[in-house]
């Protein structure tokens, strides 16, 4: 009976779980070693020719590399500027809450909404920042037409949006660090440059870690603004994995292919969640 | 070098008044235990010596020299916190040094420096251990070691020892107090547990509401407290006080009423019984209890048998506090049993109606006849 209202207890979850989460994971592993089913042709099993398909994708290589320098290019910068956010409301700044607000006002935006706007910053010719431009005289750019300014443009906001979330997460950090240390430095003469990288820096190791992961792991789900902005474009400059998934599986109606790319994608995440589960639990507990 | 000098210090935290004109001298080489309960002011003093608060007005003078305006680091103090304040990230090692670094100290000076605190405090072998794994003793050494490494002459210890358990403790009072004489520093110590100022100060500041109540030796506090906070703050049980609604007048003579029987006291002069309001405080040891009806009856209410002596609570009128008498023998009374309680007129002290001690009575008048008054 106690087994019985056990398993009674489990059941909602487990049933959420396994259609929503264990039953897709394990259909697309399937899919991705068979081809589609169509009018002409039955649904074959290929094994891993899906595979072998996706190291010769030009498409996926661009998708891949796009990605990674994405993550590159907005991980790190995003996690100094939130530092330095943190680091700025966290003193007794006049109007600290409204500078607070002001930073993190883009975290509680929707995604296509920051698009949006930020669309407007970069359109051609009435776009705020070749307004900008060419009032100092100079020619503006076309921002998300060209392939060299698409994919930074993109990661300028990804900077703009991530940074104040992540400054959430230093300004607690920051928080509960004892006042006391940086009494017992001061007393010794420390500077407040050296009490930085010699206490605070070390002591929000835990923190920059579990943002690096979450960050990484947000990169490689990027996805919404280029709906609005790019749609991949120009030349797949900014087509990063995701996107490329979402036009294979509806766009090109390449469902076994999708669901090869997802089980890399997938692969990729749980990586990262591995390295974020299994080191963060272990290194970096100071107390 | 050491001479710690206050002078007409002020401090206010908002609308609220810490510390108000206080004048404090440390001598050098001494061992100068602020001591107060909570509230009192005690640590906004020692961080305002340190530099880690600024005085509202009054000057610091270290040495002869005004700190008032200096930085905490140019003041040539160090200072134990009392959350030990231990860098978690460091080793025990680095946690050390940490200030020698800072301060660029070669290497070689370092060394021996350390080596020397790692003998003063017995650290070998937890070098490189970090904080988290230390017990709260050893957490203790280590700061310590933190901040007498660098050789200062003055070091502020902010209620180091109040983390640790009732043993460690103990241990560690006379390990300071050692420390502190073998090395010759001054120490400016903060606590609100008396045993700890009586057991380890040259010198006690007591404090009280933002202002200094009693200094002086701890024979002095105890023996000869100058306010009834200062007889009440001092010693446990606290001294028994008290006051004038209980006792009455008769010709040159204080009676304790208490119907049948009451204890008498004798006074050459009276200027005191002319006020108001006064006070007289006994101390629980200096209490006799008696069965042979001698003195103040009372009812025994509670009895704390503490192995060397045992506490009793001695209910004398029906309505007022419980007087607490200290005695050596053990088991020899119920709860509820009927004694007398008296005391020598030489342990009487008297208190005004501004509850400060009474000079003239107790330093000319006091009766030296040894001999217990007879209940009348």
């Amino acid at each position: 009976m106690k087994r019985l209202y056990g398993w009674i207890f489990v059941l909602p979850a487990f049933i959420l779980l396994s259609v929503f989460t264990f039953y897709p994971i394990i259909a697309t592993l399937i899919d991705s070693f068979y081809s589609d089913k169509t009018i002409f042709r039955p649904r074959v099993f290929l094994g891993f020719e899906n595979y072998h398909h996706l190291l010769h994708d030009p498409v996926f290589i661009t998708t891949l590399l796009n990605n990674f320098l994405f993550a590159l290019g907005t991980v790190p910068a995003s996690i100094i500027l939130a530092l330095i956010m943190a680091l700025l409301v966290s003193q007794r700044t006049p109007a600290k809450g409204l500078i607070r607000l002001t930073y993190f006002t883009p975290t509680i935006l929707p995604m296509i909404a920051v698009a949006n706007i930020w669309l407007f910053f970069y359109t051609p010719q009435i776009g705020l920042f070749n307004k900008i431009i060419g009032l100092l005289g100079y020619t503006g750019i076309n921002w998300l037409g060209n392939p060299s300014t698409a994919l930074p443009s993109l990661m300028i906001l990804t900077i703009w949006k991530e940074a104040g979330f992540f400054m959430i997460f230093y300004l607690a950090a920051l928080q509960s660090l004892p006042k006391e240390l940086y009494e017992a430095a001061g007393i010794e003469g420390t500077s407040n440059w050296s009490c930085f990288w010699k206490i605070t820096f070390p002591l929000l190791m835990p923190t920059t870690f579990f943002i690096t992961i979450n960050a990484l792991i947000e990169a490689f789900r990027f996805v919404d603004p280029i709906f609005v902005l790019t749609k991949g474009g120009p030349d797949n400059a900014t087509n990063l994995l995701l996107y490329y998934i979402y036009e294979t599986a509806f766009s090109f109606l390449n469902h076994s292919y999708a669901a090869t790319l997802t089980v890399v994608l997938v692969l990729i995440l749980v990586v990262l969640s591995i390295i974020q589960f299994g080191v963060i639990e272990k290194r970096i507990h100071y107390q | 070098m050491g001479k710690i000098e206050l002078i007409n210090i002020s401090k206010s935290f908002g609308n609220k008044q810490v510390i108000s004109n206080i004048n404090i001298t440390v001598e050098e080489g001494s061992f100068t235990v602020l001591l107060g309960s909570s509230g009192c002011g005690k640590t906004t003093t020692l961080r305002m010596v340190s530099g880690l608060e600024k005085p509202d007005s009054g000057k610091i003078i270290i040495d002869g020299k005004d700190v008032t305006n200096k930085d905490s680091s140019k003041r040539g103090i160090s200072m134990v916190f009392q959350s030990y304040a231990l860098f978690p990230h460091l080793n025990v090692k680095d946690n050390i040094l940490f200030g020698l670094r800072v301060r660029k100290v070669n290497k070689q000076e370092q060394k021996i420096k350390l080596q020397r605190v790692e003998e003063l405090l017995g650290l070998d072998g937890i070098l490189n251990c970090k904080p988290s794994q230390l017990s709260g003793g050893q957490k203790q050494r280590v700061a310590l070691a933190r901040a007498l490494v660098a050789e200062h002459s003055i070091c502020l210890m902010d209620e180091p020892l109040s983390n640790l358990d009732a043993e460690l403790r103990h241990k560690m009072r006379i390990e300071i107090k050692s420390i502190q004489k073998r090395l010759g520093i001054t120490v400016l110590y903060v606590t609100h547990d008396q045993i700890e100022a009586m057991s380890m100060a040259d010198h006690i500041i007591l404090l009280n509401d933002g202002k200094i109540e009693q200094q002086g030796t701890h024979y002095s506090l105890y023996d000869r407290p100058e306010t009834i906070f200062a007889a009440k703050f001092i010693g446990t049980p606290p001294m028994n006080i008290l006051d004038k609604d209980e006792m009455t007048l008769l010709n040159d003579e204080i009676m304790l009423s208490n119907k049948s029987n009451d204890k008498i006291l004798q006074f050459n002069f009276l200027d005191i019984a002319s006020e108001n309001q006064w006070y007289i405080g006994i101390r629980p040891e200096d209490i006799v209890v008696n069965k042979s009806q001698e003195g103040i009856k009372g009812k025994i209410v509670f009895q704390h048998y503490l192995g060397s002596d045992t506490i009793l609570g001695i209910q004398i009128k029906r309505k007022n506090e419980l007087l607490s008498a200290r005695i050596r023998d053990k088991n020899i009374y119920n709860n509820g049993d009927i004694v007398w309680i008296n005391w020598l007129e030489e342990n009487t002290h008297i208190f005004d109606s501004n509850g400060k001690r009474e000079k003239k009575y107790n330093q000319t008048s006091l009766n030296k006849d040894k001999k217990f008054k007879k209940a009348s």
